[in-house]
């Protein structure tokens, strides 16, 4: 089941009533609950797959036990990463890394597993990787009830496609009895509903139906489409996963746990750097703490902390996906970064008047539209005749395909633009109350109205 | 708080609950006047105005887009209704239909899509059914059992959504088609000119479901009730592509089989009408002209010794 899916209002309403109701003044109780809905949910998807998050699980849990030691800490710590990289290697990266290897040295012959794809995979190891790594640095205290630390981990909201947790921020909040908190939970099922809207409505209905129509079609349509259907897709990519990262924060916030915020307004970043701090922030924000500061991040040399950008991308592209046209979407950013810390040090950024500010904003969301093209399609032929229609001179003259979308996405993107001060763009606090439930009143004909059973996010292939 | 909270979102949930149910129910939406559906009223009134003995066809778009009814007319002199639309009414939809105008000697061939035995409810139908009965038809005109519109509790809210968007201009209709889509028979003729294949079809995943038992109770109930009205009812295949087809064999063949136990067979093989490619327009269910008028020619040969069986029990005349 998916967060926008009524089989999940149904689960999560029971949920909701046996952690609370169950739970009053019993919070070890409240844990209990919210592991047993958490295995359901991610059972649900594949009942095969919760071995493995019980065994990830159990691996950071035992490992945290061990990594403060000073004697084998180092081992514990080296051996569990390398374990959790190894159990993420073989169902995500298996058949990529055998099929590449194969054909650059010229193997024929079907050396392939076939793997299940556990979904979440990807997020949850990482959050127990961090755990691993901050309760060694002391960042954060051993947590050595196995009922908190299962609760943290198997969150439920959080499970399938982040934002990644941080032990520090979280553990806190599952150790101690959570009391019902009626604004926290009004401000969840506001963020929920703003969450579900971009991912039904903006993201699927308005969006992802002309992707998939373009898609595949590149010679029948002129380069302004191409350049359109492009940027359409980077309003679907971002309404897709910055929606379920609100549905999640939002379910979140019901049951008492507050989740990082994962976005932070990101198309209104003035440079491809600034974009980076706003987009998907509990990965970015992952890989700064625990691979781009232990190389050294921007205290050595330039030229190391150009190599060390390539690598945090590079890396980050394959985390998206097992497929080369990732890490080509990966250097694409680091192209760009490397381009803007040289500009940066030669001075080109010193003029923050308005129009070298929104020059700046045109050129580097420009560039993100376009480094999206090789994130969506499947291989590369199609990304370059994506990238051949784009750059040629049909694209200088009005598209033939796509226009209506951009009422409803100047719309979604103005709305946001006038909340950008605040959490999520349903946060409507100083409007009279009836425009407040007219609003809310909105927003739920559009959801009801374009609701589709059986979608799911685009980041849950990741 | 916490009931303070329940009973908020309670009273959010049933009020746009009910509000989008009342309007899906009371408001006949003007954008759908036109649509295609108004086809539904066109062939109930059809089967009203037609007198004496009538071959009835009953099934969805592959009823409507897949049969030269004036060539069934010419064969057998009689005249036939087609009352193919939409898949989506279900098959209860359009038997209901049916019961209403039914007459002695009338023969009613059902030609159900397979979407129809489905175990999700696909027989009572989808939110086009709902459309078609709060903007083109009337509730009267309907008599439809409890579980119809118990499959349909989120599609009638949503339903109501989509009208109340309409009201808004938020988004358009479904366009208006003009009357000369359809033949006086009820045959879709729009497509008859347009001989190139404009679908793919792909086999599909093979399904992994027994088919639905209650469509196998709602033919036989339909069955006993038209033959006490001195019809005869038989049941054909649909029109189906060739690709899909034998992507799913082990599934058509349950469906088959499930018929065949219920004394209810189907008269003819599946895989009779099951189509090349090149035979199919824009959908699994749709042909082309010349997949049509083969469809017609098999269909005339399959249910010729059926019809002479009518004439020789005096059921109907030629």
């Amino acid at each position: 089941m998916t967060l926008n899916s009524i089989t999940f209002a149904a689960f999560a309403v029971v949920a909701f009533l046996v952690h609370w109701l169950l739970g009053v003044e019993r919070g070890r109780m409240q844990n209990v609950v919210l592991i047993a809905c958490s295995f359901v949910f991610y059972a649900w998807w594949d009942p095969r797959c919760l071995g493995l998050l019980v065994g990830v699980i159990l691996v950071a849990y035992v490992g945290g036990l061990g990594v403060r030691n000073k004697c084998y800490g180092k081992t514990v710590l080296v051996v569990s990463i390398v374990l959790m990289l190894g159990l993420l290697g073989v169902f995500k990266y298996y058949n990529f890394f055998v099929d590449s290897f194969s054909a650059l040295f010229g193997f024929e012959g079907e050396r392939t597993l076939y793997p299940i794809l556990p979904v979440g995979i990807s997020f949850y190891t990482f959050m127990a990787i961090s755990y691993l790594v901050d309760v060694r640095s002391g960042k954060v205290g051993v947590e050595r009830d196995l009922v908190v630390f299962t609760a943290y981990m198997s969150f439920f909201p959080q499970l399938l496609a982040g934002p990644i947790g941080r032990g520090a921020e979280m553990l806190p909040q599952f150790s101690v009895m959570r009391r019902f908190d009626y604004a926290l939970a009004v401000d969840g099922c506001r963020q929920f509903l703003w969450g579900a809207f971009a991912k039904i409505v903006i993201a699927e209905e308005i969006c992802g139906q002309r992707v998939n129509i373009l898609y595949g079609h590149f010679d029948e349509h002129s380069g302004a489409s191409l350049l359109l259907v492009a940027a359409l897709y980077a309003v679907q990519i971002y309404a897709d996963f910055s929606g379920y990262s609100n549905m999640a924060i939002g379910a979140g916030k019901v049951f008492g746990i507050r989740l990082r915020r994962n976005f932070d307004y990101p198309y209104f970043a003035t440079s491809v750097g600034d974009f980076w701090r706003r987009w998907h922030m509990s990965l970015t924000t992952w890989f700064r703490d625990y691979v781009y500061i232990p190389l050294g991040g921007s205290r050595v040399c330039f030229a190391r902390v150009i190599a060390n950008t390539w690598i945090v991308f590079l890396l980050s592209g394959l985390w998206h996906g097992a497929a080369w046209t990732f890490v080509a979407w990966g250097a694409i950013h680091a192209a760009l970064l490397t381009i803007e810390l040289v500009a940066k040090k030669l001075g080109l950024y010193r003029n923050e008047s308005r129009v070298a500010v929104s020059l700046r904003w045109f050129v580097s969301m420009f560039c993100v539209i376009l480094a999206w093209i090789p994130f969506r399609a499947t291989c590369f032929s199609d990304a370059w005749q994506w990238f051949g229609g784009v750059f040629s001179t049909s694209t200088l003259r009005v598209p033939e395909f796509g226009i209506a979308a951009l009422p409803w996405v100047f719309g979604f993107l103005l709305v946001e633009y006038m909340q950008r001060g605040k959490e999520h763009a349903l946060v409507l606090d100083g409007w009279r109350k009836s425009f407040r439930c007219l609003a809310y009143a909105f927003v739920i004909l559009l959801c009801v109205a374009d609701y589709q059973e059986a979608t799911e996010f685009i980041y849950f292939q990741f | 708080m916490l009931l303070k909270f329940i009973i908020r979102l309670l009273i959010w949930t049933v009020c746009t609950y009910i509000a989008l149910t009342a309007v899906c129910l009371f408001y006949a939406d003007p954008a759908m006047q036109n649509c295609e559906l108004k086809q539904e009223r066109r062939n109930r009134e059809r089967l009203t105005r037609v007198v004496g003995s009538r071959l009835v066809l009953v099934g969805g778009s592959n009823v409507m887009y897949g049969f030269n009814s004036p060539r069934i007319e010419r064969a057998f002199g009689i005249p036939v209704v087609n009352l193919g639309l939409h898949a989506g009414f279900g098959l209860i939809f359009q038997l209901d239909a049916v019961k209403r105008n039914l007459h002695k000697g009338d023969v009613v061939v059902l030609l159900p899509e397979y979407a129809n035995f489905d175990s999700n409810g696909s027989c009572y139908g989808k939110m086009v059914m709902i459309s078609a009965i709060t903007d083109i038809l009337s509730m009267k005109d309907v008599g439809l059992p409890w579980q119809c519109w118990a499959y349909n509790w989120f599609a009638i809210p949503q339903l109501g959504a989509r009208k109340a968007m309409h009201f808004l201009r938020i988004r358009k209709g479904a366009g208006d088609v003009p009357d000369s889509w359809w033949n006086e028979q009820g045959d879709t003729i729009r497509h008859w000119n347009c001989d190139t294949p404009t679908f793919k079809p792909s086999s599909g995943s093979p399904s992994q479901v027994a088919p639905c038992d209650d469509v196998v109770r709602y033919m036989h109930e339909f069955k006993e009730f038209a033959e006490s009205k001195g019809a005869k009812v038989f049941l054909f295949p649909p029109a189906f592509t060739e690709t899909g087809y034998n992507g799913d064999l082990k599934y058509y063949d349950k469906i088959a089989k499930l018929m065949q136990r219920s004394g209810f067979p189907f008269r003819a093989p599946l895989g009779r009408y099951a189509f090349a490619d090149e035979l199919i327009y824009d959908s699994p269910y749709h042909l082309n002209r010349r997949g049509l008028e083969e469809r017609t020619r098999r269909f005339i040969e399959d249910i010729g010794p059926l019809m002479d069986e009518c004439v020789t029990n005096g059921k109907i005349g030629k």
